[in-house]
């Protein structure tokens, strides 16, 4: 049997120059910078095998490649060049073997990739575990503090906890169908079948562990706070595109005709995750976890487009649509906001509290301006791709008939508008403090935040073209 | 590129400008954003070149349809009618003027004081543009973004809470609509966001009440409708003039607008029932923002509150909504728009003299400053809808319109009337009258130039307004008539579907 092996290419060459990384470290001594370029050449090989060779073609039916895959990894390898980027300029004064950060960083993207294309449920389930296990391990790094550790510890700890579930729903689905092919468990997943049921829910609550939705959300604050800020930058954004991507997937292939009896309890969560989210984030005077808060909220949305499936016809490719394209906005502005806490640097550190960022615009105008665009993309105001992204998930919830969902997804960003703009209020109707001094971080990461900022403004724009990649990807698997 | 698309990009041009010019001196910024507004005022008025075409028919002019997003039935589809463009010429107007009275109280990031009336001049153009329900969302919630900057940087005192009220109250009022226009593009099956598309369909009537509400409360929150109204004495006591008069002179249209444009078509049979309410709420803040006018000590919250009262005049001439009621409101947006503007240039230049705005403070200021406060009494006579000026035209069309609706209501609301003479010509009375009993108001320069250069033209057109009215009132009736009648064709089938009687089956055909 001749194995295809386009499916897996952009994986096995981020792979490799994963090795490539951690032998040039180990036998090279290889410095910050030279880990970091060759850590971008491979997501760039990886990039350009993707966009110019694209495969439409299978691996024994487990690995699948096609417009849907390329679309999630394209997003992710674009994310992960990113954050290796804000990564490079962070480390430097940290204590970190270089060589060991970003191999694990590579490997956490090999997961990922691997999430996107999995059409079969162990490899998804070994997909999403080489990616949480280099996000635990990256979590702890650099070990300067019990706050790192707490955090990888939490994430360990919940994160095989949720594996557990995703485990079990797998085996149920598995015993519901006899197969653990997606395309041919959607056989055996029908109306009726409790065991098809039974599986569905733990499969969702191991992906809602991951993305972070309530109930489950508990380890999001602390994780996102104890990480250094580049891990948390790469975290919020990378697994929510890998774990939507797969859970896309999952629904679309495997259990979508089952939508009626597990989307209205999705709905119930995701109404649930955007109050939590939001209620959460108004309390919050740290800016890490403001914007931990922030992401579930973002999660509830988010599943928004998975309640929005629980429709017929074009409709449901319409919200997996509707998903992706949020999901790949998000990401891009989310790890924006993160890059301007590595970008500022007020007296020599961090930005830790949102008062650190008071007077900002009269300091650095740029800085504080960009910060501003992608608040209001994450608060959902036009003219921002965040706009354009809950408008369309919103409407595919409404579409699914589920109206209640978008009065409570408009309202609750009604209240995080509260949240993100008194950030703005402190950046440019506050002044700065006396003997507060505000510097930029060397490196490239102002230029990161503001290919950030203005890809927010412009697919708000003209969100056309990436929103017809992504009702071809979304097509693609109907 | 159409004559509309050029009013709402050339405002961002001129932004973009001023982001990227950073050797302009403050002086150069701002004398290059009133050039540019005055050009687009220029601009502005070649929609008139139509006049006759306005006056004869209610169709939209100028229109613009671009794909935007084809797939998802959004397009970009701008047009004016008769309802809209007086709205679109106030605007440029009004922002030229506002950038002038602030010419010298902005002293600190003019910069991004320009750039943020340029926006926002932009985005309140677009509002009454747009004929695409999406597109009017974006600019009705762009128009947010810059007015709360100017609040919460350029205000006073406790301008940070005004700001984040105003942005809450505004986006929680909006976001409701949101959602209603998604289910309004399920519902109809026309899987479009275009207004003129979806005007051709009838939206189940049970569910029209919902949608109406969601939109109502958008809108009278906008208005701003009592009981909804608590945010506007924070946010224009707290603004600065030229944010003042840009809230009051237009923003607070948008309401009535969206009601005329928007609510009443798309769900006529709900407004239908709802009509009695809004005209209740209407009254009600007629008579209760003048009473509260009355016992102000601040000049600046008494005009906010006199606005409040004014607005109620609108709501109920929409509400009663006969021809000549709703001529009457539409009407009386613009001369709200002209003579509240102008109060709250005056008030300014009181704050600017004396750095205060209470009342009390004041006396005996036509000693001192005679044409100012010959300009205010007319400013002031033309608020209180005196005949002869615009106001009295407005305000007598919404009350004769209004009296077959409810008789009761219009008389409730004549005494409102009769209030706001009470608390304007008080408060003049306070403010002008008498001797200078505060020394340190004996020597105040009177108006300048450019404060001469402000006032008059408002004050020619309220004036002009008052006498020439049948200039402006026949295009602003095409588009209010053809409202009403394709309302009223709705409600009229409806109550035929429903008062049908349902014969068993097998028996039709026999009478």
């Amino acid at each position: 049997m001749i194995v295809d092996f386009q499916p897996v290419l952009p994986s096995i060459l981020v792979s490799l120059f994963a090795i490539g990384v951690l032998l040039s470290g180990a036998f090279a001594n290889a410095s910050l910078l030279l880990c970091r370029n060759i850590s971008v050449t491979g997501l760039m090989a990886a990039l350009v095998v993707i966009v110019t060779a694209p495969s439409d073609g299978n691996t024994g039916g487990t690995i699948m490649a096609g417009a849907y895959s390329a679309f999630v990894q394209v997003s992710i390898l674009v994310v992960a060049i990113l954050a290796v980027w804000l990564a490079a300029a962070r480390l430097d004064d940290d204590q970190v073997q270089p060589h060991e950060f970003f191999t694990l960083m590579l490997f956490a993207v090999v997961g990922m990739l691997g999430l996107a294309t999995a059409a079969e449920a162990i490899s998804l389930f070994v997909a999403l575990e080489i990616m949480s296990v280099a996000l635990y391990a990256l979590c702890a790094m650099p070990r300067t503090g019990p706050e790192r550790q707490e955090a990888a510890i939490k994430y360990f700890i919940t994160g095989a906890f949720s594996s557990a579930f995703l485990l079990f729903g797998i085996a149920l689905l598995y015993g519901a169908s006899g197969s653990t092919t997606l395309a041919i468990m959607a056989r055996g997943v029908t109306e009726g079948n409790v065991l098809a049921l039974m599986g569905s829910a733990f499969f969702f609550v191991g992906f809602l562990f991951k993305v972070g939705a309530a109930p489950f959300h508990m380890w999001t604050p602390d994780v996102y706070q104890g990480a250094t800020t580049p891990v948390t930058a790469f975290m919020a954004a990378g697994v929510k595109i890998a774990a939507f991507g797969a859970l896309g997937r999952v629904v679309a292939v495997a259990i979508g005709d089952l939508s009626g009896s597990w989307a209205p309890g999705i709905a119930l969560v995701a109404a649930f995750t955007m109050v939590v989210g939001n209620l959460g984030a108004l309390a919050q005077s740290d800016l890490k976890r403001l914007l931990a808060y922030s992401a579930v909220a973002h999660a509830g949305y988010m599943l928004a487009g998975i309640v929005g499936m629980d429709a017929t016809g074009v409709d449901r490719a319409r919200a997996l649509e509707s998903l992706l394209f949020y999901v790949a906005t998000y990401a891009v502005t989310n790890l924006g906001a993160f890059g301007i806490l590595i970008a500022i640097r007020r007296n020599g550190a961090e930005p830790s509290r949102t008062s650190h960022l008071k007077g900002l615009s009269a300091r650095n105008p740029v800085l504080a301006a960009m910060l501003t665009i992608l608040l209001i993309s994450l608060t959902g105001i036009p003219i921002s791709a965040g706009f354009v992204g809950k408008f369309h998930l919103f409407k595919a919830a409404v579409v699914a008939g589920y109206p209640g969902l978008a009065a409570v997804g408009v309202l609750m960003s009604v209240v995080s508008a509260y949240y993100y703009l008194r950030i703005v209020v402190l950046m440019y109707m506050e002044d700065p403090e006396e003997g507060t001094e505000y510097t930029t971080a060397p490196g490239l990461v102002t230029k990161v935040v503001a290919l950030s900022a203005a890809l927010t403004f412009g697919l708000g724009l003209f969100p056309g073209p990436l929103m017809s990649l992504a009702r071809a990807a979304a097509a693609s698997l109907f | 590129m159409g004559l509309l698309s050029i009013l709402i990009l050339l405002p961002l041009v001129g932004a973009f400008v001023l982001l990227v010019g950073r050797g302009m001196s403050d002086t150069a910024i701002k004398r290059f954003s009133l050039g540019l507004t005055l050009v687009l005022f220029g601009v502005s008025l070649a929609l008139l070149t139509q006049l006759s075409g306005f006056e004869t028919s209610a169709e939209y002019r100028f229109v613009e349809k671009l794909n935007w997003l084809p797939e998802w039935g959004i397009s970009y589809h701008l047009g004016v009618d008769g309802l809209s463009l007086w709205l679109i010429i106030l605007s440029t107007l009004l922002t030229p003027i506002a950038l002038l009275g602030s010419w010298t109280s902005t002293e600190k990031r003019v910069r991004e004081f320009n750039i943020f009336i340029l926006i926002l001049e932009s985005a309140m153009i677009g509002v009454f543009c747009a004929l695409d329900l999406f597109l009017f969302y974006v600019f009705w919630e762009a128009m947010l973004i810059p007015m709360y900057f100017l609040i919460g940087i350029f205000g006073h005192g406790r301008r940070i809470y005004a700001a984040v009220k105003f942005f809450l109250y505004t986006m929680a009022g909006s976001a409701l609509m949101l959602v209603a226009f998604l289910v309004l593009y399920r519902e109809t099956g026309a899987r479009s966001f275009d207004l003129p598309e979806l005007l051709k369909y009838s939206v189940d009537p049970g569910l029209q009440m919902w949608l109406f509400l969601a939109f109502a409360l958008a809108f009278a929150i906008k208005v701003p409708m009592f009981p909804f109204h608590t945010w506007l004495p924070d946010a224009h006591v707290e603004a600065p003039t030229a944010g003042s008069v840009i809230l009051a002179g237009v923003m607070l249209k948008m309401g009535g607008y969206g009601f005329l444009r928007l609510a009443i078509p798309l769900f006529p049979i709900a407004a239908d029932q709802a009509a009695w309410g809004i005209a209740f709420l209407g009254a009600i803040g007629i008579v209760y923002g003048a009473l509260v006018s009355l016992v102000q000590p601040d000049l600046k919250k008494l005009v906010a509150y006199s606005s409040v009262s004014h607005l109620g005049f609108v709501m109920l001439g929409i509400a009663a909504f006969s021809p000549m009621s709703v001529v009457g409101a539409s009407y009386q947006m613009l001369n709200h728009g002209i003579s509240t503007g102008a109060l709250f240039l005056m008030v300014g230049m009181l704050y600017e003299r004396r750095h205060t705005r209470l009342i009390s403070e004041f006396g005996g200021l036509r000693n001192v400053m005679p044409r100012f406060s010959a300009v205010f009494l007319l400013v002031c006579l033309s608020s209180i809808a005196v005949p002869g000026f615009n106001g009295f035209i407005g305000e007598f069309l919404i009350l004769i319109g209004s009296f077959t609706f409810s008789p009761g209501l219009v008389i409730l609301s004549t005494l409102g009337v009769i209030l706001s003479a009470a608390y304007i010509l008080w408060m003049v009375q306070r403010v002008m009258y008498g001797e200078v009993t505060n020394p340190k108001n004996s020597a105040l320069p009177d108006l300048n130039p450019r404060e001469w250069a402000t006032l008059l033209p408002l004050v020619f057109l309220s004036l002009f307004m008052g006498v020439f009215s049948s200039w402006f009132t026949p295009s602003i009736e095409r588009p209010v008539v053809k409202i009403i009648q394709d309302a009223r064709n709705k409600v009229a089938i409806h109550q035929a579907q429903i008062s049908m009687p349902r014969l068993p089956a097998g028996t039709e055909g026999r009478q």
